[in-house]
């Protein structure tokens, strides 16, 4: 999951080649459109995890593409392109959620408990029913949990990398994820 | 690190911690992708181009200078793109229909007679190498002997002195003979009753 996905345009292209176009005045929209088709489907779906619905997963990936577009001009390439997506993308999704949990004025339980309902009847998932019992335990899971275990169970980002989009250190992201696995075991554990 | 063995990794390290967990990523059903509506990723980066212009962050882009507006603005490039297109019209009209292989035609030979063979060479002698006109001799004439002249035409023939007849008689010069010549001539005409001695 970590290579990018390939298509016929960007396949060729290394990222380093693709942040090349994106410099270019003259060659900037085809590298744009390059980047898209080579990291939208993977942006989709971390951002999708994180806020469950299609619509709103729809909003966050252009957003973050957005701040995608115009950051692109100041990033110097210290860090891969994809944990720099990643760490857009995490930022849009977690101020889209608490932006949503204020607007709706909830106790921070009761918001999260909104997602796994809203979950339950978001026609975009029609999984077997292990498989949505799944992704109701992740909604279950506050933000930044949440991030973590959706990087590194879906994703299957490595630490070292997620410490990168997330700013934390590895041993605390290790902490969070094995927290994150518990929560997930017991909810499909049975209740004695 | 590659993709597979991080995902080994994963298997690892859930192996133990989350038996539940590292079964559904074994097998697939955690990998399953959410569902999007049908054509969703084939127009969004169309979508994404459009919001970017609609929010001034992208230029509109320029319209591609078309062949079309490309001669409208040019009436010079417009009437050169029509004589071209005649001129390529003209020569595709009348191009061959197929193609022909010239042909030599051979003459069926002529049959001449010897006088006429004869007067052909004559006039057209100077067409023709020595060599060949020997081999169009017969066998005994193709042979001359070492001091014959070379065969010239008649009209070629250097102006020669008329041959003399032997039998005619010469004009004598007397001042070129002795007197013994001039008696023993006289003594000759003599006998021949031509001069009667006197």
């Amino acid at each position: 999951m970590l290579n990018p996905p390939v298509t016929a345009k960007s396949a060729e292209l290394t990222d380093d080649e693709l942040l090349l176009l994106l410099r270019n005045e003259r060659t900037f929209e085809r590298g744009f459109r390059l980047l898209i088709a080579r990291y939208q489907e993977r942006l989709y779906r971390h951002i999708r995890y994180m806020v469950q619905d299609h619509t709103d997963a729809d909003d966050v990936l252009q957003n973050t593409l957005i701040k995608v577009h115009r950051g692109i001009g100041q990033f110097e390439g210290k860090s891969k392109l994809y944990t720099w997506l990643y760490r857009i993308a995490t930022n849009e999704s977690i101020s889209f959620l608490q932006s949503k949990n204020r607007r709706h004025t909830q106790p921070l339980d009761d918001a999260e408990g909104s997602a796994s309902r809203q979950l339950l009847a978001d026609e975009w998932f029609d999984g077997e029913d292990l498989h949505r019992r799944l992704h109701i335990a992740i909604g279950e899971l506050p933000d930044k949990q949440r991030v973590v275990f959706n990087l590194r169970y879906f994703e299957e980002m490595p630490y070292e990398d997620m410490s990168k989009v997330l700013d934390t250190s590895v041993g605390a992201l290790k902490a969070s994820f094995h927290h994150a696995v518990k929560k997930i075991e017991a909810v499909f554990r049975p209740k004695e | 690190m590659s993709a597979d063995n991080e995902k080994k990794r994963l298997l690892d390290e859930l192996e133990e911690l989350g038996p539940l967990l590292h079964q559904l990523k074994a097998d697939g059903t955690a990998d399953r992708k959410p569902n999007v509506p049908e054509g969703y990723f084939e127009d969004f980066s169309e979508r994404m181009l459009h919001r970017l212009r609609t929010e001034g962050l992208m230029p509109e882009k320029a319209p591609s200078p078309t062949l079309f507006n490309l001669f409208r603005s040019s009436p010079f490039l417009m009437a050169a793109a029509a004589a071209c297109t005649l001129l390529l019209a003209a020569v595709w009209f009348f191009r061959p229909t197929q193609t022909e292989v010239p042909q030599i035609v051979v003459a069926p030979p002529v049959e001449l007679d010897a006088d006429e063979t004869e007067q052909y060479i004559l006039e057209h002698i100077d067409e023709y190498e020595p060599e060949l006109l020997a081999q169009q001799l017969p066998p005994q004439a193709a042979a001359p002997p070492p001091n014959a002249r070379p065969v010239l035409p008649k009209e070629h023939l250097p102006a020669t002195p008329p041959i003399t007849n032997p039998q005619k008689p010469q004009d004598i010069r007397f001042d070129d003979l002795s007197d013994e010549e001039i008696e023993g001539l006289f003594r000759e005409l003599a006998e021949d009753d031509i001069l009667i001695m006197l």
